[in-house]
Order: C-alpha cells, then sequence, then structure tokens
C-alpha cells in the first residue's frame, strides 16, 4: 500500500472551437430522437471543407457559418446515425438524431476506461440500461436473458429477488460457483463472498444484485473472452459484468417513471387431483395383490379410509399458497450536465410481490453521481448510493412451504383438524416432513425476512498534466449491513406455554474499500500509427464478519419486536470473520492502431491476493489480441454494400480465484478441542487443509467476424471461442484414510475443462418506410463443453448432493449418471432397465461402486439465445423478446417421489393416463404400486434412473412492451418535455414438452460453494415456476 | 476556483479509510496452523489424547465394531433389519452407506498417531519413548482392526498377498495410494506392537503400556494361528503384567464397571467428567437400553448361554419372546481391551493347538469354568489337546459374547486354519463376510481395488 503512488491528478475535456467567419451562418436544434431533448455535444460540419464545425450546445442549438458553396452540413455524434442535411438556400435545420443501429462508434466500457466499439479487440457484449429498466424480473440480473450471446441467464425461480445463475461461454468450474465478476462503477462487486447465507434456516438464497434499481444503470457490458476480461487477472475466468451507473447529461430534466403490475405464476404445475389421486392409489393397491377398499390411507396414526378421504372436503394447496401478486415501482431521477459540471441524482422506491404468498422484495434507494471540471486539466466524480432492500422469503424449494402443494401436502388433507389445530400429516417412514407437510401452517407461524443496507461511496479524480496523458486516482467504500432473522411463533415451535417461540438473529457485515491508480497516455506518433498506454494498480480490501444469536424465547420477529436483553447479547458476541481478501495488484495495457486498419492489444495483470498462500501468492494474466478492419482498407472502398468488416482473434489467461478462505490452512480445530480423555487430559483435532491451492486458470481463444451490411441496415457478429481450464477446485470427498474429521474438506486444484462454442448476433433493420420501422436483434449460442480430466476419479466420486449430476471425463459438467430406464413389461406392468452393458433387467442397481449407472444426458443446454422485434410507428413502439434454449436436460430429482410407486406424495399429472393397467398395455410407466416393485430397492428416494430426465428445451416470450409516446402539444401543454405510457409483459408463453412444470430451473444454492449450482444447474426439486407480470407504467420527463 | 491542493487533501483523506495491511494478516480465525500449534510436549500430548477418543469413539472400539462385528457372525437374529445395516447382515455390504464410520475413525487414530510421531522432536528425552510408543500402539491396533474388516484373513492365501488396507505411517494428504497386501499390513502391526512392547513403561496410568502392547501382540499371533507367539506374549502377560484373574462372584457385572476390575490389563476407560462414553455400545448392543428391537438374539445362541447352571445367563433376557442380551447394561461403563480372561484363553487353545503345556491350558479353562458354572465340570487333568481345542473354543464363545466382535473373527481364524467354518450359512472366506470401503475410496483413489460383492449366500 504505502508503495502506491497516490498521485491525485485531474484533467478537464473542455472542447475549444475555432470558428472562422464565413460567408453566412446557420442555425437549428439537434434533438435525441429518443426522448426529444437537446443534445450536447454534437458535431456539425459543412461537408466538403475543412474546419468549420462547431458543437452543439447544452439544449442543442447551435450556429454554424458556413461559405456560400457548402450546400450540406453533417451531423455526427457517437453512438448515433450520422445524419446529413441539405441546407441549400435554407438558414436553419433542426435535426432528430436516431441511435446507430450498428453501434462500431458506440462508446463500449471496458475494464479501467472506455473504447469505441470499432476499436475493441476482444469480445464484449453490450446491453443498454434502459433495456432492463422497464423489465418486471425479479431483480435486474434476470433481465439480461436474451440480450447477449452466450451470456446464459436463467432465474432461479418465481420468489421475489430470485437471484439468477449467469453463466458466459460455458461452465468452467465444479466445486466453486461459475458466477461472473461483477464490477459497479469500477468497484468489484463480490457476489458470492456478499451474500451471507441463511445458514440453514430453510428460506430462500440472499441475492445481492436485488439491491441495484435497474433505473440507475447506463449500460452493461459483459466482458466475455479473456482479450477483455483479462485485465481483471484472477477474477476473470467466468467473465465479468461491468455496471454503469448513469451521470448527468444535457439540459436539466426529471425522469419519473412510474409502473404498476400483478403477478402471478408463468403456470400451475399439473398433478392429480384429489380424487385421481385416490383412485390411482386404489388401483395400486389392487394390483399388489389386495382387495377391498384401503383402510390406511396416509397423513394420520392409523391412517384415512378411502371412504373418508374421498369425504374430505380436501384442500388446493396451490391456490392456498399464491395470490395475485403486486408490484410497483417509482424512480425519480434529475439529470444536468454542463461544461463545467454534471450530476445525475435518482431516488426509488419499488415494491415487488410474488405469486407465492409471504415472499416480497421492498428497495428504497438513492443514488448520486457528480462530476466537476474545475479546470480544463482536473474532473473531479464522486458516485453515491445508499440502497435499503427488505426481503420477505419464504421458505426455498425443498423445505417445504409452497413447493410442499407438489409434494407431500396431499388433496385430500385438511388445513385444520376439526378441533381447529392445524393438521399435521403425520409421516410414515418414507415421508418427507419439513412444515409438517401442511404449508399453510408452516407460512402462517415462521417468519423469514433479510434486510440489507449498502452504501457506496466513491471518488475519482483526474487530471491531465500535459496532453494526452490522463492520470486517474479513484477510491471507493462500500459497506452492507445484512440481517436476516427467522421466527417460529410457540405453534411452530412447538411451545406448550402458548406463547413464546423461536427465532434466530444473523447479522453480516460487507465491508470493501477499493483504490485504483491508473495512468493513460494516448501517443499518436503520426496519422497513421497511434498507441493507447494504460497502467495502474489496484488495491482492495474486502471483508465479511457476521454475528448470530439465537433467542429459545422470542414472542415476536426481531423486526417487530426486539428483546430486552437483544443489544446486549449482540454486543456480547464478537464478530466472526467469514471472508476476507487484500489484493495488491498492478495491470498494464497497450493498444495499438495503424491506420485504423490493423488493431492490437496486449495486456498483462499481475494479481498479489491474500486468499492464495505464500507459495503462490502472485500470478500474472496475460493476453495478447488483434483485429484487422477489412473494410478501412482501400480495396474495399469500391465495395458499397459493404460497411464495415472487421476480423478480430485473441488469446489470453484468465483465472477464478473462488477458493473457500479455510481451504489453504492445514489447521488443528481449536473449536474442537475439549474434548478429553481420562483424567481432564486435553485433546485437539487435526484438519486437513492445502497450503498449495491456487486459482483456476483459463486458456482462452477468441476469434470473430463483426459486420455491416447496406447502410448498416444488416449488421452482426459471428465468432467462436475456445477455453481451456486448468487446475479446477475441486472439493471431492476424499479417501477416508487420510484420517479426516466429518466435515473437513479438502480442496485441490485438480482437473481440466474445455468449453467450445460458436457464437452468432445479427441487428436488422427489416423495414423503414414512411414512419414505420422494424429492427431485429436475434443471437445465437452454441458452447460443448467437456471435462477432460479430473485426476483419474470416478463419476460417483464429484457427486451432485443428492442429485444424480456428476463429472465424468469426456462428458459435459454435470452429467446425469444413472441407469437407464427401458421401459415397461405389458405382461406385468414392471419397470424395466438396461444393466451397465445394455441388458434388459428388472433389477434396479444403483450402487455407486458394481451399479448399473451409466452417463445418459447434458443439462446444461447446446443452443441458447434471443429473439427481439422492435416495431415503432410514429410514436408506438411494440417490443417482443424471445428467448429460447435447447439440447440441455433437467434431472427431476423430486419427480420420483410423484411417480407410480404411491406413497404420500402427490403424483405427476403425466403419469396419469400414462401408466400400465393390464397385462398387454403398452404403457409409458409402469404399474401403481404401495409396495414397490419387486428388483427395484425399498426405499423410494434411491430409486433413480432415466425416468426422471426430460428435454429441457423451451421457447418463452420473455418479454413484451408497448409504449406510446404522447403528441408532443398535449405534453407541452402539461409543461411536460416527453410523457410516455407503456405496457409490459414478462413470461407471457412459454413452448416446452416439460410435461411438469417451469422448464427454467436454476437449483439454489443454500451454500456459497454449492457444487449444485454448477453440476446440478438443471436439477429440480419442486421448483416453483416463474412468475409472469403485466405491468402498466408512465413515464415523464420534465 | 478550486485548489489542486485541496483536492489532493480530500482524496488522501479518502485513501486513508483502508488502512494499510499485509497480506500476511488476512488469514481465517479460529485457525491454527499445525506447524504452529504443534510446537509443544503439551501439544503433542494433546494430539496423542485425540487418539485415544478415537479408540473409544462410538464408531470404533465404542460400539460401532462390535455391532458390525455381531452383524455378520452367527449370534443375531437380523431379520427384522432395515436399511444398511439388513445389508451387512445379509452379507452384501453397501458401499454407499453403513461402512464408513467403522472405517474413518480408527484411520482419525491413525492419522493421530503420525502427527505424534512426526512431532516427536518437541517431546522431551525422559517421555519421547513413552510417547512414540503409544502412537505406535494406537497405530497398530487401528490397522489390526480395519484389516480384519476389511480385507479376507490372514491365511487366506499362501502368501497373504490379497489386498488389506491403505496402510498410512506418514500424515500427508494423498487421494492415490493403493491397498496394502493383508501380509504387509501384519508387518506394520506387529513391528509397530513390537516397537510399543520395548518403548513403553510397564505401568503408564490408564493409558497404553508395554503390557498392553503384549496382550495385542498375543491376539494377532493368536489371529494370524502363529500360536508360539502367541502363547508366548499371552503367558507374558498373565505372569508378569501383574494383573489378576478375577475370581469374584461378580465376575459377571463387573468386567465393564467404571473401576477396572483386578484383570484388566489395557481398556478404554470411563471419563471421570464424561458420563457419556460408550453410548454407542450401549444403544448398538444393550436391548435393554433401546425401545426397538435391535439385535435380537438367535434362539440357538440363547439357548447355549442362558442355561441355569451358568452364572453368565445373566447376561441373557427373554423379553416376551425376544432374546436379548445384555451385557453391557450398566449406566456407566469401561471397555477392557486386554485382560486376563482372553489371554488364559489365548493361551489355552494356543498351547493345545501346540500340543505343549497341556497342563497350563487346562488350569486356565478350568479358572474360567469353575469361576462360570454354579455346578462346574472342569475338564480332566489327562485331556487331549482336540478336547482342550473344544473345550476354549466353547468357553470362548461364552465368555467373550458380543465383545469387540471376537465371534466373527474366530469364525474366519479356524476357516484360515484349514477348519470348515461357517457364519450362519456364509463360508468363512466368502465375499459377503468381508465390507464393501465407503464409495469414495473407490471412486476417488485411482489405485483403489474395491471388494467384490457377495457371493455368501
Amino acid at each position: 500500500m504505502k508503495k502506491l503512488n497516490v498521485c491525485l491528478l485531474f484533467f478537464a475535456m473542455l472542447l475549444s472551437m475555432v470558428v472562422t467567419a464565413q460567408d453566412r451562418v446557420i442555425t437549428g436544434r439537434v434533438t435525441d430522437g429518443r426522448d426529444g431533448l437537446g443534445m450536447i455535444g454534437v458535431t456539425v460540419q459543412p461537408k466538403g471543407v475543412k474546419g468549420g464545425g462547431v458543437f452543439t450546445k447544452e439544449d442543442g442549438t447551435y450556429s454554424v457559418r458556413v461559405t456560400g458553396a457548402v450546400t450540406t452540413l453533417v451531423f455526427t455524434s457517437v453512438g448515433f446515425t450520422t445524419q446529413e442535411v441539405n441546407i441549400s438556400g435554407k438558414t436553419s435545420a433542426d435535426v432528430v438524431m436516431a441511435v446507430a443501429v450498428v453501434q462500431q462508434a458506440e462508446a463500449v466500457v471496458i475494464g479501467y476506461g472506455s473504447q469505441k466499439r470499432k476499436d475493441v479487440t476482444g469480445s464484449i457484449a453490450k446491453v443498454e440500461g434502459s433495456k432492463l429498466a422497464s423489465v418486471p424480473a425479479p431483480s435486474f440480473d434476470g433481465a439480461l436473458s436474451g440480450k447477449a450471446a452466450g451470456v446464459n441467464v436463467t432465474t432461479s425461480n418465481g420468489l421475489a429477488g430470485a437471484a439468477s445463475v449467469i453463466r458466459i461461454r460455458g461452465v468452467s468450474s465444479i466445486s466453486v460457483n461459475g458466477d461472473p465478476l461483477y464490477v459497479i462503477d469500477g468497484i468489484p462487486l463480490d457476489v458470492t463472498n456478499n451474500k451471507g447465507n441463511t445458514r440453514g434456516q430453510l428460506a430462500q438464497d440472499r441475492n445481492p444484485l436485488t439491491n441495484i434499481n435497474p433505473n440507475d444503470i447506463e449500460s452493461v457490458e459483459i466482458l466475455k473472452d479473456a482479450s477483455a476480461a483479462g485485465i481483471y487477472g484472477s477474477r476473470g475466468a467466468n467473465g465479468v459484468v461491468l455496471i454503469t451507473t448513469k451521470r448527468g447529461k444535457g439540459k436539466g430534466k426529471f425522469t419519473f417513471n412510474n409502473s404498476i403490475g400483478i403477478v402471478t405464476p408463468a403456470l400451475k404445475p399439473k398433478f392429480a387431483d384429489k380424487n385421481t389421486w385416490l383412485a390411482i392409489r386404489q388401483e395400486a393397491w389392487e394390483l399388489d395383490g389386495n382387495t377391498g377398499s384401503q383402510q390406511n390411507l396416509p397423513g394420520r396414526n392409523g391412517g384415512f379410509s378411502l371412504a373418508e378421504a374421498l369425504n374430505n372436503p380436501g384442500t388446493d394447496w396451490w391456490k392456498l399458497g399464491t395470490q395475485t401478486g403486486i408490484n410497483h415501482d417509482h424512480t425519480l431521477a434529475w439529470q444536468k450536465g454542463t461544461t463545467k459540471w454534471n450530476a445525475y441524482v435518482g431516488g426509488t422506491y419499488t415494491y415487488n410481490e410474488s405469486y407465492a404468498g409471504g415472499s416480497d422484495n421492498t428497495r428504497v434507494g438513492i443514488r448520486g453521481n457528480f462530476d466537476y471540471r474545475p479546470n480544463s486539466k482536473v474532473t473531479i466524480s464522486v458516485n453515491s448510493a445508499y440502497y435499503t432492500s427488505r426481503t420477505d422469503m419464504i421458505n426455498n424449494n425443498w423445505n417445504g412451504g409452497l413447493s410442499l402443494s407438489m409434494g407431500t401436502a396431499l388433496p385430500y388433507y385438511p388445513v385444520f383438524n376439526s378441533n381447529g389445530t392445524y393438521f399435521k400429516a403425520q409421516g410414515n417412514g418414507l415421508t418427507w416432513t419439513f412444515g409438517e407437510n401442511n404449508p399453510v401452517y408452516q407460512r402462517e407461524n415462521s417468519r423469514y425476512r433479510n434486510t440489507e443496507n449498502r452504501v457506496i461511496l466513491g471518488g475519482t479524480a483526474s487530471y491531465k498534466p500535459i496532453k494526452n496523458l490522463t492520470l486517474t486516482a479513484a477510491v471507493s467504500k462500500e459497506m452492507n449491513n445484512g440481517i436476516f432473522t427467522s421466527f417460529r411463533n410457540s405453534i411452530f415451535a412447538l411451545r406448550t406455554d402458548g406463547v413464546s417461540g423461536n427465532g434466530n438473529y444473523y447479522l453480516d457485515k460487507y465491508d470493501n474499500y477499493v483504490f485504483t491508480g491508473t495512468a493513460q497516455y494516448n501517443w499518436n506518433i503520426d496519422t497513421k500509427n497511434k498507441i493507447t498506454i494504460l497502467a495502474g494498480g489496484e488495491y482492495q480490501d474486502q471483508s465479511t464478519k457476521s454475528k448470530d444469536i439465537y433467542y429459545d424465547t422470542l414472542q415476536k420477529p426481531f423486526y417487530q419486536d426486539k428483546p430486552n436483553d437483544f443489544s446486549n447479547t449482540l454486543d456480547a458476541r464478537n464478530y466472526s470473520t467469514g471472508y476476507a481478501r487484500l489484493f495488491k495488484s498492478f495491470f498494464a495495457r497497450v493498444n495499438y492502431n495503424y491506420a485504423e486498419k490493423f488493431l492490437l492489444q496486449a495486456s498483462v495483470r499481475r494479481d498479489e491476493s491474500s486468499i492464495f498462500r505464500q507459495n503462490n501468492r502472485v500470478a500474472y494474466f496475460p493476453t495478447v489480441s488483434g483485429a484487422w478492419v477489412v473494410s478501412n482498407e482501400d480495396f474495399m472502398k469500391n465495395i458499397s454494400f459493404l460497411n464495415y468488416l472487421k476480423l478480430r482473434a485473441g488469446w489470453g489467461m484468465v483465472g477464478s480465484d473462488k477458493i473457500p478462505f479455510r481451504a489453504g490452512y492445514p489447521s488443528v480445530d481449536t473449536a474442537r478441542g475439549n474434548g478429553t480423555y481420562y483424567g481432564g487430559v486435553p485433546s485437539i483435532f487435526y484438519k486437513l487443509g492445502n497450503p498449495d491451492l491456487k486459482w483456476e486458470t483459463s486458456n482462452n481463444y477468441d476469434v470473430a467476424l463483426e459486420f455491416g451490411f447496406l447502410n448498416n441496415r444488416i449488421s452482426g457478429e459471428v465468432g467462436y471461442y475456445k477455453k481451456i481450464s486448468s487446475d479446477i477446485l475441486l472439493n471431492p470427498p476424499f479417501t477416508g484414510y487420510n484420517g479426516a474429521n466429518s466435515g473437513d474438506q479438502y480442496w485441490q486444484n485438480l482437473g481440466k475443462i474445455m468449453n467450445e462454442g460458436v457464437e452468432f448476433s445479427l441487428n436488422t433493420v427489416n423495414y423503414k418506410k414512411n414512419g414505420f420501422q422494424w429492427n431485429t436483434s436475434f443471437n445465437i449460442a452454441y458452447n460443448y463443453n467437456e471435462v477432460l480430466n479430473i485426476g483419474g476419479m470416478l463419476p460417483d466420486a464429484l457427486g451432485g448432493g443428492t442429485n444424480e449430476t456428476r463429472i465424468i471425463p469426456g462428458y459435459p459438467v454435470g452429467t446425469i449418471y444413472t441407469v437407464r430406464y427401458y421401459g415397461v413389461d405389458p405382461a406385468d406392468g414392471l419397470p424395466i432397465f438396461l444393466d451397465k452393458n445394455g441388458n434388459k433387467t428388472k433389477t434396479l442397481n444403483v450402487a455407486a461402486v458394481n451399479g448399473d449407472k451409466v452417463p445418459v444426458a447434458n443439462v446444461y443446454p447446446y443452443y441458447t439465445g434471443g429473439l427481439t422485434n422492435t416495431f415503432k410507428y410514429k410514436n408506438i413502439e411494440l417490443s417482443t423478446l424471445f428467448t429460447f434454449q435447447s439440447g440441455g436436460h433437467i434431472w427431476d430429482n423430486s419427480g420420483k417421489r410423484n411417480m407410480g410407486y404411491v406413497t404420500d406424495w402427490n403424483i405427476y399429472s403425466s403419469y396419469v393416463g400414462n401408466y400400465w393397467r393390464k397385462p398387454g398395455d403398452q404403457a409409458k410407466y409402469p404399474r401403481p404400486t404401495l409396495a414397490g416393485y419387486p428388483g427395484v430397492e425399498g426405499n423410494p428416494w434411491s430409486n433413480n434412473s432415466s425416468v426422471q430426465v426430460y428435454s429441457s428445451d423451451f421457447v418463452r416470450l420473455k418479454e413484451v412492451s408497448v409504449g406510446y409516446n404522447l403528441p408532443a402539444k398535449w405534453v407541452n401543454k402539461l409543461k411536460l418535455s416527453t410523457a410516455k405510457v407503456y405496457l409490459s409483459g414478462y413470461n407471457l408463453l412459454l413452448f416446452t414438452k416439460y410435461p411438469v412444470g417451469d422448464p427454467e430451473i436454476a437449483r439454489d444454492a443454500d451454500s456459497e460453494f454449492d457444487e449444485a449450482r454448477n453440476q446440478s444447474y438443471n436439477a429440480n426439486f419442486l421448483t416453483l415456476p416463474q412468475g409472469r407480470v403485466f405491468n402498466f407504467g408512465i413515464n415523464i420527463t420534465f | 476556483m478550486f485548489k489542486t491542493n485541496k483536492i489532493t487533501y480530500v482524496f488522501a483523506g479518502l485513501l486513508l479509510l483502508g488502512a494499510c495491511k499485509k497480506l500476511d494478516d488476512i488469514k481465517p480465525e479460529g485457525i491454527v496452523d499445525p506447524s504452529i500449534a504443534i510446537t509443544s510436549e503439551n501439544n503433542v500430548r494433546e494430539v496423542l489424547t485425540s487418539g485415544y477418543l478415537s479408540l473409544a469413539s462410538g464408531n470404533f472400539y465404542g460400539g460401532r465394531l462390535q455391532q458390525i462385528g455381531e452383524l455378520m457372525a452367527d449370534k443375531v437374529d437380523g431379520s427384522g433389519l432395515v436399511g444398511y445395516d439388513a445389508d451387512i447382515y445379509n452379507f452384501r455390504s453397501s458401499s454407499d452407506a453403513g461402512t464408513g464410520d467403522v472405517y474413518y475413525e480408527p484411520y482419525r487414530a491413525i492419522q493421530r498417531a503420525n502427527l505424534v510421531l512426526e512431532n516427536l522432536d518437541k517431546v522431551s528425552a525422559a517421555n519421547k519413548a513413552k510417547f512414540e510408543g503409544e502412537a505406535k500402539f494406537l497405530r497398530a491396533v487401528s490397522h489390526f482392526e480395519l484389516v480384519r474388516l476389511f480385507a479376507q484373513p490372514y491365511g487366506y492365501t499362501s502368501g497373504n498377498t490379497q489386498p488389506g488396507i491403505v496402510i498410512r505411517t506418514n500424515s500427508a494428504f494423498n487421494n492415490n495410494t493403493p491397498r496394502g497386501t493383508v501380509q504387509e499390513v501384519y508387518n506394520l502391526v506387529l513391528s509397530d506392537l513390537n516397537a510399543a512392547s520395548s518403548l513403553l513403561p510397564a505401568a503408564n496410568g490408564v493409558l497404553a503400556t508395554k503390557w498392553a502392547a503384549r496382550g495385542y501382540l498375543a491376539k494377532v499371533y493368536f489371529q494370524m494361528n502363529k500360536f508360539d507367539s502367541a502363547y508366548k506374549y499371552a503367558n507374558d502377560v498373565i505372569a508378569n503384567s501383574g494383573a489378576t484373574f478375577n475370581n469374584a462372584p461378580a465376575f459377571v457385572t463387573n468386567r465393564f464397571a467404571v473401576t477396572v476390575t483386578s484383570e484388566n490389563v489395557f481398556g478404554l476407560v470411563q471419563d471421570a467428567i464424561t458420563n457419556a462414553r460408550f453410548g454407542t455400545l450401549r444403544g448398538a448392543l444393550d436391548a435393554t437400553t433401546v425401545s426397538n428391537l435391535y439385535l435380537p438374539l438367535t434362539a440357538t445362541a440363547y439357548n447355549e448361554g442362558a442355561v441355569a447352571n451358568d452364572k453368565r445367563s445373566a447376561w441373557y433376557w427373554d423379553n416376551s419372546g425376544v432374546k436379548r442380551l445384555k451385557k453391557y447394561f450398566v449406566e456407566r461403563l469401561s471397555l477392557p481391551l486386554v485382560y486376563i480372561t482372553e489371554m488364559k484363553l489365548v493361551r489355552a487353545e494356543s498351547a493345545a493347538e501346540l500340543n505343549q503345556n497341556l497342563a497350563t491350558a487346562i488350569g486356565d479353562l478350568n479358572d474360567i469354568i469353575n469361576r462360570a458354572y454354579t455346578v462346574p465340570a472342569p475338564l480332566p487333568g489327562g485331556a487331549t489337546a482336540a478336547v482342550v481345542i473344544a473345550k476354549a473354543r466353547e468357553q470362548r464363545k461364552l465368555e467373550l459374547v458380543f465383545e469387540l466382535g471376537d465371534r466373527l473373527q474366530q469364525i474366519k481364524r479356524i476357516g484360515a486354519k484349514g477348519e470348515a467354518s461357517l457364519s450362519r450359512t456364509a463360508p468363512w472366506n466368502c465375499n459377503g463376510l468381508i465390507l464393501q470401503f465407503p464409495a469414495a475410496e473407490v471412486s476417488v483413489n485411482p489405485n483403489f481395488q474395491p471388494n467384490p460383492q457377495g457371493g455368501c449366500l
């Protein structure tokens, strides 16, 4: 730290201009086609002469002198289509600038800087903030879905604030998650270690990205390959998501956005109703060789009789657990930019309910971004934000809650017993007893709430001591207080006093300090040779701390009423450090541009991180990339239909440093040192640790062709990449002879994974005439993933928790490894499986050693993508987004309980009508049974076979929005600048063959290092479907 | 106009928000690196103590070892079992679960013993030999019990080249060691016990002594059917250890008493503070402490033991037709591992097998017979070796019922010696009489040879 040069240096970007006096003056105003506001800084250049151009002012007006010979003015602005206006015989010309369809000139945020799109040599996808703000996704990360090729976004479920799993160009991690690095205005946000898990309190996962107000986002850049992400070194292997918030520009204006909407489930999971369920169970009873009607249906000691169950009115558990959720969002922002300063201040209040009762998220936040340029050499910027977010959570899928309506809350069970107490289904030894199989009981008597208070304070100073040299220093401090509380009232805690319940209070503090210093020099050697050099250093000190309290006697949730000794008790606890990391890095990047034809970039980052131990503390990550802008070659000048053609290629190394904090330390476990042997001789226990752990390394290759045709009405990019990731961090169950204690882990750098893929994106202006415009954006990515090596371990070494997803060399990460289901024997209705050698058998052998399991299917889709169509007619705009995926599979882990082995679980509708009933039936599914199938082990949890594998292909109408910009004359009467009303919908249609529910599934992680995030990505366990949202909104500026 | 100086101050202030830290300062709390933690003789003692705790753990001598032994032997009726224990009973143990605890725990003892041996340089000269002896004793005992459960017995092949278990003589982590042969495992067990026998003092409180090591040498050689050595060490322990045959009428109830009897050479003791130790043993094998029917005796086993003339019939209990053993029916207990009764049984049978010292053998057995029966029928002075062997085996079965999985090991030993020997219907050397390794051993370690499955029924 001391070594860092703290030079605090400034620069200004005042643009001076010289206007040469000439013949006549043309005046006018340039406005932004999107909002009708004046645009500052548009270049107005008389065509055919050298010099003489001007910039527009704050309100978009300009005044330019032209010679008599000039007949045309050229209006250019970065990111907008250049316009030429005939001024023959005119003294004024107003121009409406349209956003360039092909954004070769647009500015793209890159690591520690920005570039013009045409100068970029790596793979970067940009998503405009305006494309995210209006999407009613549970969290802004979900709104990235379908918008960038190779960026696979899966929202985990339909709960409020639900996290999305984002995988960029496949998955290359196994035991640690494959989340990208998020950087907000230069501040790395560690999503993994910032989360504060719910510590087994059975509630859904926490998601720090929920805090971010999407209305504040200017753009999101996704750095996909090493050439782009390499500057982030040991954290770049899973890609980098750069989030840039808005800065003030133009004439002062307020933007006021209001929307209100309703949320329903995207679909209702399909299960047998009461009478069907009872009929199947009766049939199972009879097929098992019994006669008469059953007297021992599950649910209570002694059982229900069939007659009684049929007579019970029963309960529609799904209906009781769901609601029509209400959403509303109110954001007021003000912004202004002058030559001296600009400011953006945005405040938001958002309330989102899920369709699942009890799940909601409230967010209040304010952001202020200020820039001040005291003189031509200095710029000072401040980024500040405060967000508070409150999420009322319900139980995670696998912990009951609403999911029980798909599990063990049977349709003939009542909510209450006749005496008014809650009905609790008695287990039968095979049951799953979360919440006593009564979701109403569970929800009404337990509470989970997560509150996050996040403060971000950042300052940047830039100084331009000489021409072309910019020195920048940025410091930022980010703090988050996360408070998670759980509460079980006296009924749920089974207290006899009827008064007190119990609860947990978890306080998580996140602290992130970042200092970055950079120097950039633009060296224009001559008109053809240009070099840009960036060098910098970064210091990051990041830690999480936590305190836990458990109260055994609690009358109300902590957030309603704290016990008297609460503060004392909390204060008395020491914080325990969950995670801490100190980073010292240096990086450098050189860009060389030859005549706008050849581009070359090289970068290197040196990371020194406390997360690695001494032997591996320092790591270097180099990248090299280049591009040939073919369209700028002279020989291409005559090809008029081609506007832009760029070929680029790059190589680089990036890493992933998600090493668990303690994994590098062999240790003695003082916590267990209380055991004594005779006479009080104390003992200490040894814990394994691997001091040689290091980062995962990813070797990336990337080639791509960028193109624009027909006045850039057709543009796009096609690319190929290959990533070889090695030294993969693995946490295998280790061999017992190492003498570890139960619960110990031994992390290793072992294994190699390849990802290879093709990405294609295409933007077209299909039609543009008479005020009507139809644009299409299409992207598709193919990713092939293969585990190359896991050090000789067999498939069952790296289990997927309770799932049958495995890591097998020669197959993709998360290959389903199970016994093949062949079909049903028409003679007796029993299931037939295939043994290891492909021979039919009626014995299901799922043993890890000497069993019949084989690799069956991949979970990750091969193809993902999105299709956006935008139709504009005058003031009306209609936009649709379809997302799709193909080639992946769902491992339906809970589904084995919803089929023909009838226990006390609900039964899939897809089973009904498709099962064997009598000899000779050619059925898809075996006969129902209560006793289990001969040859299939009695424990239904072990009855895994490929009958639980489904294709996860789907096409989904993810977003629809219709907007109407009110005509200017109306708007002006109201003293407004613009006014827009819009309707938007989310998850409106779904096309899938998955018979059970929503195929968009991402297994939640209940631990931050849950391998299930990668390996069991598409493993279903009673997953709640996504929410369907209809929003109505008004957006005004004034 | 803002001055550059002022701006510098503002930013310098912001910079101070982040204190200057060294990378080495950032490490997990509550974690002590063993290279730092094991710095003193006391620390080494603490690690050694944790080794005894492993031995006494419910996963090992504290219960699971005995339970698994009985599941595979011929005294219990496991027909009512479900799950993984049913698999073990049916000679088809599963690599998925059920065999893990009894596998992991002895290796924990071994790991701790190896840590002690690697840190002997921190131990004073006065204690060094003792610590080394204790560690080697723990290591030997653990390997011995593991190899008997997870590998075919000594004598299964002439060179004992059948796969044994992974031999661990250092604490370094690895996932690729193959199994040693049974001969190699016994070599280590014997060399460790021999070393312990010479390093350890004759008295060492409740901890391992040279007599403990020699008692185990007797057991190991007996298991190997090496009767001369077995005789030698059993004889040595009986003659010289100072422990004496417990002839008190209360021998039936005080074998496991907290206060150890005069017979005990070495055992795992009840902690003065904790009274929870050996809860697993009582829970697993003492039918009176659990409400469900756990490991009831077969009628044959019950009828063999519940004989009115035999004082040991007090261990048997017919609970409304369900036959149970209540040998461990004491609230708190200590667990003898080497004691005179067993040494006498070893000495007697070894002598008879060698056809030497028959008088000593007969004397040993008559001590036991006279103690056990209200109206004893001792062996005549001129009993033949064959009669002595038969009597020794009979009394062993009765005395050591439900102790340390002895019944299963005797079935194997006698089979390996060349006699017909069955556990229920299963031949002594069938695959199902040894346990499957936990799945991780096989799936994680590419060099690990799994045990074949089943084949007993």
